[in-house]
């Protein structure tokens, strides 16, 4: 049958997963630290009907040949870990990494997963934990006398305890920095898994190795820039009505094709 | 029986090719550094220039549509900004070079990223090449590259992304192209930036629409061919 039915059919499929892309990007407009993503796209095998260089007759190379494209492929979902904006909150748990890095939290089974979102909370027990309620690593638990917080730019927490005028330091934050963060897995709640394409965390001080430093009283808002997604849009919707034209012109010649006969 | 059939169904054919080479242009209207194929038909080479005994045995009769010119347009795409510093698109002429298993293929589709090992790759994970044909490992905090393709880390050239002319190109998949070196090229680098395809809907509707139509006006002759032996079937038998 006619290939560009499914060639078509290929292109309409991206796009249709590019939309689904750019949709989440913007439903997460104003979601803390959170990242956008970008679909890339590769076109498929070709298929060869004549190979250029074959001779056509004695002395006589055909200079190009006849390739015929089966299409596009979906090829990567790649997360850009440009910063977003920050947002000035004043409150002493908003911390933003300022450059390269994620906070460390531990998930309830165990294991360590990173974020940008720094708007962190204490719970009941005085632990910094996330959102969720999943402590930092390595846990720093706040005095319950304390009456100010302090986060230096190389993650060491000082706090003012009632009655005291002294601060005392009870713990440093630190981060982890990957060679290749647009290889983390997306968890979901503004987590990312380490994998074997991101490579392994170098955790360590903020501000030293390529990590970034750490700010007090303040919110990385997500980089999602909303004009530039609905251009994306716009383009996405257009691609998939095009290629849904050339599915019409294919089903047409057919219906041509089958109208010979009666 | 009629030998006018078979040459427009050649016609035929050969539109529903054209078609699926504009179907697979539209499916990448936004591949970065896609760039579109088209192909022209054209007569049989035997009618043309064959010797004169040939011609006795074969008048004519070999008249059909065939392949013609197959051509990839090597134009520029547009260049949109992204502002990710592994984005790389290429203003002029030349192309990326990328380690494949067997030998070296070619992109203009600057959309890298690194490996775990800090390489740069693409995004099938196919490693970029630097002049002296080797990997380029990224190290450092930043990384910048400057318009003719030297790779600062640190402030000091590491490496020199190759940047490659080519002749005989040919499709590869995956945003690939193979063919013969032809010297380095003097295309610029810009960095934060990615080419996108340069396939322009409104050529290619146009290229469906008369794919369309020159297949529906072959159909029609195949049709008049077919009423013809009717007629001679049903009406000349009456006599």
């Amino acid at each position: 049958m006619i290939r560009s039915l499914f060639t078509a059919a290929t292109g309409m499929h991206a796009q249709s997963l590019n939309v689904d892309v750019i949709a989440n990007n913007l439903a997460n407009v104003n979601t803390v630290g959170f990242k956008r993503s970008r679909a890339d796209f590769q076109d498929l095998l070709y298929q060869t009907i004549k190979a250029p260089g074959a001779p056509s007759g004695e002395g006589v190379q055909i200079p190009s040949g006849i390739q015929i494209g089966l299409g596009v492929k979906p090829v990567a979902v790649q997360k850009l870990f440009t910063q977003g904006d920050f947002i000035n909150t004043g409150n002493d748990l908003d911390l933003v990494i300022e450059g390269d890095g994620f906070f460390q939290v531990t998930r309830p089974d165990g294991t360590i997963a990173y974020t940008r979102a720094g708007a962190l909370k204490l719970d009941r027990d005085g632990r910094i934990v996330n959102s969720d309620g999943y402590p930092l690593e390595p846990a720093i638990t706040i005095p319950a006398d304390t009456t100010k917080i302090t986060v230096g730019s190389d993650g060491r927490v000082t706090v003012l305890q009632a009655g005291s005028t002294t601060p005392v330091e009870i713990g440093t934050i630190e981060t982890a920095r990957f060679v290749n963060p647009a290889g983390l897995l997306a968890l979901g709640k503004n987590l990312f898994l380490a994998t074997d394409a991101s490579g392994e965390a170098a955790t360590g001080t903020p501000g030293t190795e390529g990590r970034g430093s750490i700010n007090q009283g303040f919110v990385e808002m997500s980089n999602v820039n909303v004009v530039e997604e609905l251009a994306n849009l716009i383009i996405a919707q257009r691609a998939f009505d095009l290629n849904s034209k050339a599915v019409q012109a294919s089903d047409e010649m057919l219906q041509t094709a089958s109208a010979l006969r009666r | 029986m009629y030998k006018g059939i078979y040459i427009a169904m050649t016609g035929a054919v050969l539109r529903s090719r054209e078609l699926d080479s504009v179907a697979n242009n539209l499916a990448n209207v936004s591949t970065a550094g896609y760039k579109r194929t088209s192909f022209s038909s054209r007569l049989y080479p035997l009618l043309e220039g064959v010797p004169q005994e040939q011609k006795a045995v074969y008048p004519d009769a070999r008249a059909m549509a065939y392949y013609g010119k197959y051509h990839i347009d090597t134009s520029e795409g547009n260049i949109k900004t992204t502002g990710n510093p592994l984005d790389l698109a290429i203003k002029g002429e030349g192309f990326f070079a990328i380690e494949g298993h067997d030998k070296t293929y070619y992109t203009r589709n600057g959309s890298f990223s690194m490996n775990k090992d800090g390489f740069l790759v693409t995004a099938n994970g196919q490693k970029a090449l630097d002049t002296a044909n080797k990997p380029i490992r990224i190290e450092g905090k930043s990384v910048n590259i400057a318009p003719d393709g030297n790779i600062y880390m640190n402030g000091n050239i590491a490496a020199k992304l190759k940047l490659i002319n080519l002749n005989n190109i040919e499709h590869a998949g995956d945003s690939l192209f193979s063919g013969n070196e032809a010297g380095a090229s003097k295309g610029e680098i810009i960095q934060g930036g990615i080419e996108m395809s340069n396939v322009n809907p409104i050529r290619e509707m146009v290229g469906i629409i008369t794919a369309l139509r020159q297949y529906e006006t072959a159909q029609k002759v195949i049709k008049s061919f077919e009423e013809l032996s009717q007629r001679a079937v049903s009406e000349i038998a009456k006599i």
